[in-house]
């Protein structure tokens, strides 16, 4: 019987026996898929990882922004676009008045938030549980050239633009990150959705020299 | 007999690498490079095919996959164009459609009995006797077909790209490459694609015996080259034209979808065969498939020939000819006043004489029909169009090449929505008119000169990026060539027919004068009774030739007759490039691996996998259903019921959202309890159905079914826009799982889990509270769907594996089973519980289903009201009941949508029925007329083989008859 | 494939979208039947300008896009209550 509560909503996508499970947040999710040198081959080319067992926060509403102020988080302004806070946790706006944020790795802002004062008129609170993934590598492109109609390419793609489109199909949240001197894309699906968009990408993945690997390899504090 | 040149500049083919293959069981040799026709050409094979109706011998027609003359097979991929694909080590091929192979085809008797053949014969001949037909049939069908599939063939994965540009150019000619040139000096991304397997268009065989077009094709490259931001790709087409610029490139591995800014249409044109007897016969070719033969291939068309032209380019092929020490016996030339020009007294200075004024009256074959013997030559009147026939002279030939003109290769500017305008002075249609963003250069434009052609190009390419925004000046416009570049009727009647037009149907002259003759004389008739551009070739060698004959039957000008609709693909392309990696988007809740665990055999419930049984070995379905309505009637169950919808309205007017949305009651409603909701649309249909949850007073937490949850969350949305009530919307679908435990122990299975009494005093029916289980935060609701004492716990996505091992774990020693839709269906059947979009349709209104209990008609407005207020003024139409066939039924069962039949006349149907393993008999509901709806009345329904089945009406408490 | 603008997410091809009909203002609701059984059931099927629902399946945005039903050109999209905003 587990004693873990929380799975990370992938679970069904990963393949049976061969992989390494662990535990982050709270939640069992896979830490290795194969060796570390071949999982850094992959990242090479193009690597994808899971990072759903990131805590996560969610409000919207005509008062939503300011809260989030009252609450000492920086807010980006302008509709479709991200802020990073200095502790490291993201703050997407999703459209005009709806924001996603997301913990740092390690940190713990979105349980403080869900703990907060009882939020004012105008402001509701919105469940996150998505499956989320990191992606990076040099045929990334090529990826988003299977599953995507629309052009994601780093001219096209504003450098704190939050992007509301469809991967083969699914609807998903995407942005652009610059991280430790690395391009890294992020992209959130709902979690029923997350066991498919992941067999696709990281089929895809495979194909072009890439493919899974553990978070530990965006995230120094996961290693 | 060798027919390959000595090595030249230029050549397609690399001598280094000698490719191995066989046609027909016999073995040949070629290089890399070669195509399977060039290189069984150079080896002396001339009849490489046979012809779709009278299996006719073929040779080259186009060598440019503007005809099918040479389609052939490997055994497992078929109607493979010889022209174009590369030949291949180990190839073994043969020719499509032949019975005895390519050479002694017994098919070919046809062509003895073609007068008995006419046009449309298939349309008048074998329906009488009327039980012959299928005979006939069947022997049609064999014959109307090409290549033969097979079925192994394996399934190959490919992958359909995206791919975006500012400028898409296609074609990579003289024009292409220069407008590509001029557009990629901006530094916007530009893409080129051509279908041949090198780049260069025309510029790489069409040489009139200079080196001009190779030399001006070397420099453009280079002047291209330097450019990172131009991409160049050979070996691609580009399959037709989508709005906003969509264009799908194909080529061999898949299909990318290029979305561009703009588009420069540079796609050039189908040189057009004259119409002469015989002109099909292998050695018979358009001018520009010899000089492909030549100077892609460094093979010879033939070794003594005639040019049959009708224009200028004649003259260029004959010039290239002569260039490749290949002997010409005449220029033949339709026009009477080519007899004194330039081109004709370059051809004496090297020995040729020019005909003037004549025609190829017909073509000899040579006595086993392989190719060319000899042909007549005949004066030709231009102003009768026809051949005087008293003087013939024979020519000794082993080939010849025809020129009459061209068709622009327009095909995606039309799907594009141009509109094109005769010109009298090209003698061919060219824009007139193009949609935003679209630009066409070189000759799909009427312009030919090369110097000209280079110009048009880069001033297409100057309005491309004019288009995109960009501040660049215009470049001056190219008028389309004065000089006729096709043949206004270069069409040759003889009594005996066999003048092609169309090569891929068999359509000669007399079959347009029939069809006219029988009334089908306006163009989208023509061609659908001759079948004239129907074949594979789509009218690429052969519609131009169609328009100028019938404006001469009908005696209008050729623009007069209209074009039929050009369509995509420009190329057959292979259904594996659409399908590419075929995506199917499918949702699993948090359960699934649980499930799958337990035995789950899943079904799709919209994009949904969810248990539809668990297997039980040695047990059939039905019996396995009928165990877990059984373990839910007599135990517990347990059911994942994750999929279903998840909305929460919060805010000060949740209520009175939910009262204007739905038909019933909330403002009233207390907190902790639930309601039925009712959802209708503007006409008073019935659409769904669910209950809301009352979490706060300014909270409802609703469920609906899975189905139906994303559309109406989408409602609502559109809704509150209009109503902008002081609301927030949240779809929490995907963050709740939702497990369901019901049955008389359902209550014991759960007590020591949460941490709430369960008693009727606590949690009594149709109510919620907020609870916990093992320290995850549960939403404990008592629902009375499949059972009186059903609980439904919604928990956080994450954490519903969790919970449902808990439950489990505290059901097993009662006897907790897991069920699936299957039985859950059976069991709310048992319930009495009609279900909206099974038991209703696109025009049930709640009166028909006895719903008057759930709406609200006191309340100032809610969606459907006002047409209630009609629909309830008129007698109701039909009524849903719930009815039982009689005690121990062992008949055929009835099925949904079986009718009720009643007098002979059709009263109405069955919406569901199945038989209660609980109750012993088989139950449903069904649609009667509301005067036999009252207990007890009879009705029949029709089962499948038409017998007709006894049903009473009873209570749809169906429980209660239970022994 | 045809491309539609979302006023907030921008410019996506037209499998993002869903189409929700006709924009059209309902009659009060004290009008007579037929006019309101006209409303529900009939539709002016003539070519020409109208306007239309249609929402953008991703980020759950219903916008009012102006099209011309002859062309099949799009004149402008807007938020509803913001047709005057430029």
């Amino acid at each position: 019987m587990q004693t873990e509560k929380l799975i990370t909503p992938i679970a069904h996508a990963f393949p049976v026996g061969s992989v390494t499970w662990g535990v982050i947040n709270g939640m069992q999710v896979v830490t290795r898929f194969v060796g570390s040198d071949e999982e850094e081959a992959r990242k090479e080319f193009l690597g994808i990882a899971d990072a759903s067992f990131l805590g996560k926060f969610g409000v919207k509403g005509r008062n939503a922004a300011q809260w989030l102020q009252d609450q000492g988080i920086v807010v980006p302004e302008q509709p479709n676009s991200w802020a990073g806070n200095a502790d490291g946790s993201l703050v997407l706006r999703l459209g005009g008045s709806e924001f996603l944020i997301e913990d740092a790795p390690g940190g713990n802002l979105c349980e403080k938030l869900l703990k907060a004062d009882a939020k004012p008129a105008g402001v509701y609170l919105v469940p996150h549980v998505e499956a989320s993934f990191v992606l990076s590598g040099n045929a990334v492109q090529e990826l988003f050239a299977e599953v995507c109609s629309i052009d994601l390419t780093r001219a096209a793609l504003g450098v704190q633009e939050v992007v509301m489109t469809q991967f083969a199909g699914v609807s998903v949240v995407l942005m652009h990150q610059d991280l430790e001197g690395e391009a890294r894309y992020r992209v959130w699906c709902d979690s029923s959705y997350g066991p498919y968009l992941w067999e696709v990408m990281a089929g895809i993945a495979n194909e072009h020299s890439g493919g899974p690997i553990g978070i530990g390899n965006y995230f120094s504090a996961y290693q | 007999m060798s027919a390959r040149l000595a090595r030249q500049k230029g050549e397609w083919v690399n001598r280094a690498s000698t490719i191995k293959f066989s046609f027909e069981g016999k073995e040949f040799s070629g290089f890399e490079g070669d195509s399977i026709t060039s290189a069984l050409w150079a080896s002396g094979e001339q009849v490489l095919g046979r012809s779709f109706k009278y299996h006719r011998p073929r040779g080259i027609l186009s060598l440019a996959n503007h005809d099918i003359n040479v389609m052939v097979t490997d055994g497992m991929d078929t109607n493979i164009r010889g022209d174009v694909v590369p030949v291949a080590a180990g190839m073994a091929l043969a020719a499509v459609n032949t019975d005895g192979g390519v050479k002694k085809d017994r098919s070919r008797l046809i062509d003895s009995i073609s007068p008995l053949l006419p046009v449309g014969f298939y349309y008048k001949a074998f329906h009488t006797p009327k039980k012959m037909f299928p005979f006939w049939e069947n022997i049609i069908r064999k014959a109307a077909g090409l290549g033969v599939v097979n079925f192994n063939y394996p399934r190959i994965l490919k992958r359909k790209l995206h791919a975006h540009c500012d400028v898409l150019v296609i074609g990579g000619g003289a024009t292409g490459l220069s407008a590509a040139y001029e557009a990629g000096k901006s530094g916007l991304r530009v893409v080129l694609v051509d279908e041949n397997a090198q780049l260069g268009g025309s510029l790489g065989f069409d040489w009139g015996g200079s080196q001009e077009s190779a030399n001006l094709l070397q420099e453009l490259l280079a002047k291209l080259e330097s450019l990172p931001n131009v991409s160049l790709i050979a070996g691609a087409y580009a399959a037709g034209y989508y709005p906003d610029h969509l264009i799908p490139v194909v080529t061999r591995e898949g299909i990318t979808k290029v979305r561009a800014g703009s588009v420069i249409m540079a796609s050039g044109a189908f040189e057009q065969p004259p119409v002469f007897r015989n002109n099909d016969i292998p050695g018979v070719m358009l001018g520009s498939a010899a000089q492909r033969l030549l100077h892609r291939y460094s093979v010879k068309p033939f070794s003594n020939g005639v040019v049959f032209t009708a224009n200028d380019y004649g003259y260029r092929v004959a010039q290239d000819l002569l260039e490749a020490g290949i002997k010409l016996a005449a220029v033949v030339d339709l026009r009477s006043d080519a007899k004194d020009g330039p081109l004709a007294a370059q051809l004496a200075r090297r020995g040729v004489k020019t005909i003037a004024g004549s025609c190829i009256y017909e073509v000899q074959a040579n006595a086993d029909k392989t190719g060319v013997k000899s042909v007549t030559v005949t004066e030709y009147d231009e102003k009768t169009n026809e051949a005087l026939t008293r003087d013939k002279v024979t020519l000794e030939c082993d080939g010849v090449a025809m020129c009459a003109g061209w068709a622009p290769a327009a095909n995606l500017l039309y799907q594009a929505g141009t509109a094109m305008r005769y010109d009298y002075g090209v003698h061919q249609f060219v824009p007139n008119r193009l949609p935003a963003g679209i630009f066409a250069a070189g000759r799909v434009n009427g312009v030919y000169e090369l110097a000209q052609k280079v110009q048009d190009g880069a001033r297409a390419a100057a309005q491309a990026l004019l288009h995109i925004g960009l501040d660049v000046p215009e470049l001056p416009s190219v008028q389309p060539s004065t000089r006729a570049q096709s043949h206004a009727y270069p069409i040759v009647p003889h009594p005996k027919g066999k003048n092609f037009v169309d090569f891929d149907e068999d359509i000669q002259v007399k079959d347009f004068i029939n069809a006219a003759k029988e009334g089908f004389d306006n163009i989208e008739l023509m061609k659908r009774f001759t079948t004239v551009g129907m074949g594979p070739s789509q009218g690429k060698h052969s519609n131009m030739n169609a328009i100028r004959i019938l404006a001469r039957v009908r005696g209008v000008p050729v623009e007069q007759i209209g074009t039929t609709t050009s369509r995509p693909f420009f190329h057959p392309t292979p259904i594996g490039h659409l399908g590419g990696r075929g995506f199917h988007p499918h949702r699993l809740t948090p359960l699934h691996d649980v499930n799958h665990k337990l035995g789950a055999v899943f079904t799709d419930v919209g994009a949904w996998k969810r248990a539809a049984y668990y297997k039980v070995a040695g047990l059939g379905v039905a019996d396995t259903v009928l165990a877990e309505v059984e373990a839910v009637r007599t135990k517990a169950g347990i059911i994942d019921s994750s999929s279903f919808g998840k909305i929460e309205v919060h805010g000060p007017d949740a209520a009175l959202f939910l009262e204007r949305f739905f038909t019933g009651n909330y403002i009233s409603q207390a907190v902790g309890s639930s309601r039925y909701t009712m959802l209708l649309d503007e006409s008073g249909v019935v659409v769904d159905d669910g209950l809301a949850h009352r979490l706060a007073e300014d909270l409802f937490y609703l469920s609906s079914g899975t189905s139906n949850a994303a559309a109406v969350y989408r409602e609502m949305q559109r809704w509150q826009q209009i109503w902008q009530l002081d609301i927030g919307l949240v779809n929490v679908t995907g963050a709740y799982a939702a497990i369901n435990v019901a049955g008389p122990l359902a209550r014991q299975v759960l007590s020591g889990l949460v941490n709430i009494s369960l008693d009727d005093s606590a949690l009594p029916a149709q109510s919620i509270r907020e609870t916990e289980i093992a320290g995850v935060p549960v939403r404990l609701i008592r629902v009375a769907f499949v059972s009186d004492s059903t609980y439904e716990l919604h928990i956080p996505t994450p954490q519903a594996a969790f919970v449902w091992e808990r439950v489990m774990g505290a059901g097993q020693a009662l006897g907790l089973k897991p069920f699936g839709t299957d039985a859950q269906r059976l069991l709310r059947l048992e319930m009495g519980h009609a279900m909206p979009g099974i038991d209703t349709d696109g025009l049930t209104n709640p009166y028909e289903i006895n719903a008057q209990h759930a709406i609200g008609m006191d309340k100032p407005d809610f969606i459907g009201k006002r047409s209630l207020q009609i629909i309830a003024k008129r007698p109701v139409k039909k009524t849903l009941v719930a009815f039982a066939l009689e005690a121990g039924y062992a008949g055929e069962m009835p099925f949904e949508c079986n009718l009720v039949i009643r007098q002979g006349e059709i009263e109405g149907r069955v919406t569901s029925i199945a038989y209660s393993g609980t109750i012993g008999r088989v139950i449903g509901f069904a649609y009667v007329a509301p005067e036999h709806s009252a207990l007890g009345s009879r009705f029949q329904i029709r089962a499948d083989s038409g017998a007709l089945v006894n049903a009473t009406v009873v209570s749809s408490q169906f429980l209660a008859m239970q022994k | 494939m045809k491309l539609l603008t979302c006023p907030v997410n921008g410019t996506r091809p037209l499998s993002e979208f869903v189409f929700g009909g006709e924009y059209r203002v309902p009659p009060a609701a004290d009008c007579s039947d037929k006019v309101w059984a006209d409303y529900v059931h009939n539709r002016h099927g003539a070519p020409g300008i109208k306007q239309e629902w249609w929402y953008h399946a991703p980020s759950g945005t219903w916008f009012i896009a102006e099209r011309n039903t002859l062309t099949d050109q799009v004149i402008r999209t807007f938020l509803k209550g913001q047709e005057g905003k430029q």
